[in-house]
């Protein structure tokens, strides 16, 4: 086994060489040289000829002398870029059997042979790569001065039959170096995060190494061959109504050598060079990037890169738009279809892209034209291939019922990428975002981008909300002046984004969460249990414990009325959303009729009441108030909405509730909780044979009341609440008494009797609020209105203020 | 002494490895030549119509139709025929000169370093003189 010490030593003069001359400098000496060398020559035949042969001795010997030197660079350049080239793999053709340690690896070990992770910290790119990870400078300072176990150059076994780059040296320091390991671990560096950066520091930069070795039959391939089209027709027609490909491109920036685009790259090219009906339907959401990936094949066959079979082939992408501008009946189009696709055939070498193949289809079936079959005779043709392109549910709602039509398609299935897929899309759109705004992003601010974009941005689809959620943190960090994007960052610009609390829990949260029960008790009196079972929700969704594929929290909130289940819904909104105005209220009494479904979710032509909600509110406190009257229908609705955080509305289209905290309340099992609590009972025992009960009564099905995170039964109140509850409504009155210049008390005589007036077990708290309005307030309107009262003066209400007949009128 | 260390590397490569290297390219540059010029594809369609531009034959046979069918096909075949010729000749001729090029290099390769100080011995020399 070869040692990394052995590996290296075959760079060192090479790299000695760049510490007296470096690569910039011998590119500059070669130019000057070069022109030197052209100069003297020219000088030399000018005088030579011109001036009978004065001082051309003089420059014949310069030019030999600057000949000289341009070769001499040659040389060194050639073997200088031997070395530096050494371990770069090439795509195309390969050269030589890959071992050994590479040239960046040397240049950093060399420098500290005896400290390899001294080397590592203390090089170009593993610094870059430490930055990048997060690991702030002090950190790397206190591990490298303290004492620790070293590693030397020759400790290092290098594995057989691979190239030991960076990356190699960075894994190599994470499982052998304990310190090193422990270092990232105490700055919270994941393993993974390390890695991911190093590969995205290296990675880009032997990138950019492969671009400067023009010689590589990677480069030389990038240019497209001489006539290879000459042996295929013309399609007329089709160039008529067609457009460029990259009109239609999402990110033509994606790095397409993603493993994720490469491998939908490569099975597209497979299913192009079938013998027969080699046909594709790519399907995927829109905003994937399934015109990119067509894009991709299209270059790769230019180049002479993809398969031998599809080589020389064009693709032309048709405009359907076009089309249908320009033929507005079922004749004309068919003709023009069938002379297009005829012409096509006989040119042999087209691919005819058809975006949207169901809207095309439809419609085509508008002028009364049935494109499947007017297809399916060029589908079987192997001189003509068609690729089409549509999105997953109306593949399932057109496509697929056409059976035989369909099946002549290789189909291809874009998901959107993966996590890491993404971020790695990611990185070369913040490499060129990085210079634009002068700052730098780190993996996690990476990571953390990816992992906000799925979750709160509830627009758009993967991988696209995830550039545009980049640019967008880009942008704001320009013009804040921040140098360094961090996880923190990103998370901070998502939260006041959306207003939603993202990322890792803040002191100030954390306060409110830990407080939670607290804060809901201001706005709600009583309901101990209830509020305190919130609370844990809550907080074990914050923890991040909960699947990221559902709603915030979702409650079913069981009791009669009045009682602070609307008021605890308002309390969340305010607590979680920061204001009150956060709760949507849908009263769910309108959707038992049988158009219910159709009111909720829409219909082909009308938006339905939910999707509009949440598309306007995404991040709320959405309150389904009387939910046991909706028909099933609807209830299944909530069914997916509790399970997914998404449903499908009646066009097909997913709406995302997964920044929602779903509130259903409903007055099923009241009499039976009002009965417990009569007989004195304790009710928290009693839950589950309650909810048993709205069960076996046929209210809700298991499934459903099992999809909410917790069922929570809130209890009649006390008189002692209730009068909690009569002074927190007066307190409201105070203020708004206030606002027109007046102070207002009321007298605890008079409190008494509002609260036996307005206790009621069966109705909680409204009929209090009744009260409050015939009594006081109207009291407060004659004394205004009479002017006994001015601006300023405090109206202080006693018994006395009212007759008897005031007081037992109202509040029956 | 770091000087000599490096030039003694130096002409260890330059005398070995250098050669392979320098042969790599220059197959990477004639591979280029062929692919630049599409002589495979150009060889195999060489006689083939130009760009597909032929006539129909009719469903019925008569002279008029056969006469035209075949007039234009061999025109088109001859323009394609003359056009391909231009590019194969172009191609193979850039094929030969990098060939004999790289030939050049091997041989310059070999006397390089005595070309070197004979230079700077010659232009020294001229100086001085």
């Amino acid at each position: 086994m070869n040692t990394l010490e052995n590996s290296i030593n075959q760079f060192k003069p090479a790299i000695k060489l760049t510490k007296i001359v470096s690569r910039a400098t011998q590119s500059k000496l070669r130019i000057i040289s070069f022109a030197g060398t052209i100069l003297s020559i020219v000088a030399y035949v000018v005088t030579l000829y011109l001036f009978d042969g004065q001082y051309a001795q003089l420059f014949l010997g310069t030019a030999m002398i600057m000949t000289a030197i341009w070769l001499e660079q040659i040389l060194t350049f050639s073997y200088h870029n031997s070395y530096y080239f050494r371990g770069l793999n090439s795509i195309v053709g390969l050269a030589e059997p890959m071992e050994g340690g590479t040239y960046d690896v040397a240049e950093a070990v060399l420098k500290y042979p005896n400290d390899v992770s001294l080397a590592f910290c203390t090089s170009q790119f593993g610094s870059i790569a430490l930055l990048r990870s997060g690991l702030p400078n002090e950190a790397i300072d206190t591990f490298l001065k303290n004492p620790r176990q070293k590693i030397t150059a020759s400790m290092v076994m290098l594995p057989e039959d691979e190239i030991f780059s960076l990356i190699g040296l960075g894994k190599y320091l994470l499982t052998h170096d304990v310190t090193f390991a422990a270092m990232l671990k105490t700055a919270g560096i994941s393993q993974e995060t390390f890695i991911g950066s190093l590969r995205w520091v290296v990675g880009s930069y032997h990138q950019e190494k492969r671009q400067a070795r023009w010689w590589s039959r990677d480069n030389l391939s990038r240019t497209t061959g001489i006539g290879k089209e000459w042996s295929y027709g013309t399609a007329y027609l089709l160039n008529k109504f067609s457009r460029g490909i990259s009109t239609s491109a999402v990110f033509s920036t994606m790095s397409l050598n993603t493993p994720f685009a490469a491998e939908k790259v490569s099975e597209i090219e497979y299913a192009l060079a079938r013998a027969k009906a080699a046909n594709v339907l790519i399907v995927g959401e829109a905003g994937v990037g399934k015109i990119d990936l067509v894009m991709e094949v299209s270059r790769r066959m230019k180049l002479g890169k993809s398969l031998a079979a599809i080589d020389g082939k064009q693709i032309i992408v048709l405009d359907t738009s076009k089309l249908f501008a320009v033929h507005r009946d079922k004749q004309e189009l068919e003709m023009t279809l069938i002379q297009m696709l005829n012409e096509a055939t006989l040119a042999g070498n087209i691919i005819v892209v058809i975006e949207n193949l169901s809207t095309f289809v439809r419609e085509a079936e508008s002028l009364g034209t049935f494109i499947p079959e007017l297809l399916d005779q060029y589908l079987s043709l192997p001189q003509i291939q068609i690729i089409a392109t549509d999105t997953p549910s109306n593949y399932h709602t057109y496509l697929e019922t056409l059976g035989a039509f369909t099946r002549r398609f290789a189909e291809v299935l874009i998901d959107s990428p993966d996590q890491t897929a993404t971020t790695r899309i990611l990185q070369n759109i913040a490499l060129q975002n990085e210079s634009k705004y002068q700052t730098v992003f780190t993996y996690g601010g990476l990571q953390a981008i990816t992992i906000s974009a799925e979750r709160y941005i509830v627009d758009g689809i993967m991988p696209d909300k995830a550039i545009e959620l980049l640019i967008d943190v880009a942008t704001k960090a320009g013009q804040s002046g921040t140098s360094i994007i961090n996880d923190d960052y990103v998370y901070s610009i998502v939260s006041e984004k959306t207003g939603v609390p993202a990322g890792p829990i803040q002191d100030e949260e954390r306060d409110l969460l830990l407080n939670l029960e607290d804060k809901l008790h201001q706005q709600v009196i009583g309901q101990q249990a209830a509020l305190g079972a919130v609370a844990r929700t809550m907080r074990r969704a914050r923890a991040g414990i909960q699947s990221a594929e559902k709603p915030i929290g979702s409650f079913l909130f069981l009791g009669p009325t009045g009682v602070g289940k609307t008021e605890t819904a308002k309390a969340l909104a305010n607590v979680f959303f920061g204001g009150e105005g956060k709760m949507q209220r849908i009263d769910m009494s309108e959707y038992s009729g049988i158009d219910g479904l159709e009111k909720l979710i829409g219909n082909g032509e009308q938006p339905g009441r939910l999707p509009t909600l949440l598309r306007e509110h995404p991040y709320c406190v959405l309150l389904l108030d009387e939910f046991e009257k909706a028909t099933q229908a609807v209830h299944d609705v909530f069914l997916q909405t509790l399970d997914e955080g998404q449903f499908t509305d009646a066009r097909g289209t997913k709406v995302n509730a997964r920044n929602t905290i779903i509130i259903a309340t409903s007055n099923a099992g009241s009499q039976l909780i009002l009965k417990t609590v009569q007989q004195r009972k304790e009710l928290a025992p009693l839950a589950q044979e309650i909810i048993n009960n709205i069960v076996k009564e046929g209210i809700y099905r298991p499934e459903l009341i099992n999809r909410f995170d917790s069922t929570i039964i809130f209890e009649p109140l006390s008189i002692e609440q209730q009068t909690e509850v009569a002074s927190l409504m007066l307190g409201g009155l105070y203020e708004r008494v206030k606002m027109q210049g007046y102070e207002v008390t009321v007298g605890p005589e008079l409190l008494e009797i509002l609260v036996q007036k307005g206790y009621s077990p069966e109705f909680g708290a409204r009929p209090m609020q009744r009260v409050i309005q015939d009594v006081i307030e109207e009291k407060i309107a004659q004394k205004i209105i009479v002017g006994a009262v001015r601006k300023g003066d405090t109206i202080a209400l006693t018994k006395a203020d009212f007759t008897e007949a005031e007081l037992a009128a109202q509040g029956t | 002494m770091l000087f000599v260390s490096i030039m003694h590397h130096y002409f260890i490569w330059h005398f070995g490895r250098a050669f392979g290297e320098i042969f790599h390219v220059w197959k990477n540059v004639l591979w280029f030549m062929l692919h630049f010029f599409s002589i495979g594809p150009l060889l195999k369609s060489w006689f083939a119509p130009w760009k597909r531009v032929t006539e129909q034959r009719g469903e019925t046979w008569n002279l008029e139709n056969l006469a035209s069918v075949i007039i234009i096909g061999l025109v088109s075949r001859i323009i394609g025929f003359i056009i391909r010729t231009a590019v194969i000749s172009l191609g193979l001729i850039s094929f030969s000169l990098v060939a004999i090029a790289g030939v050049a290099t091997f041989i310059f390769w070999l006397v390089a370093p005595v070309v070197i100080v004979g230079l700077v011995g010659l232009g020294i020399m001229s100086l001085i003189l």
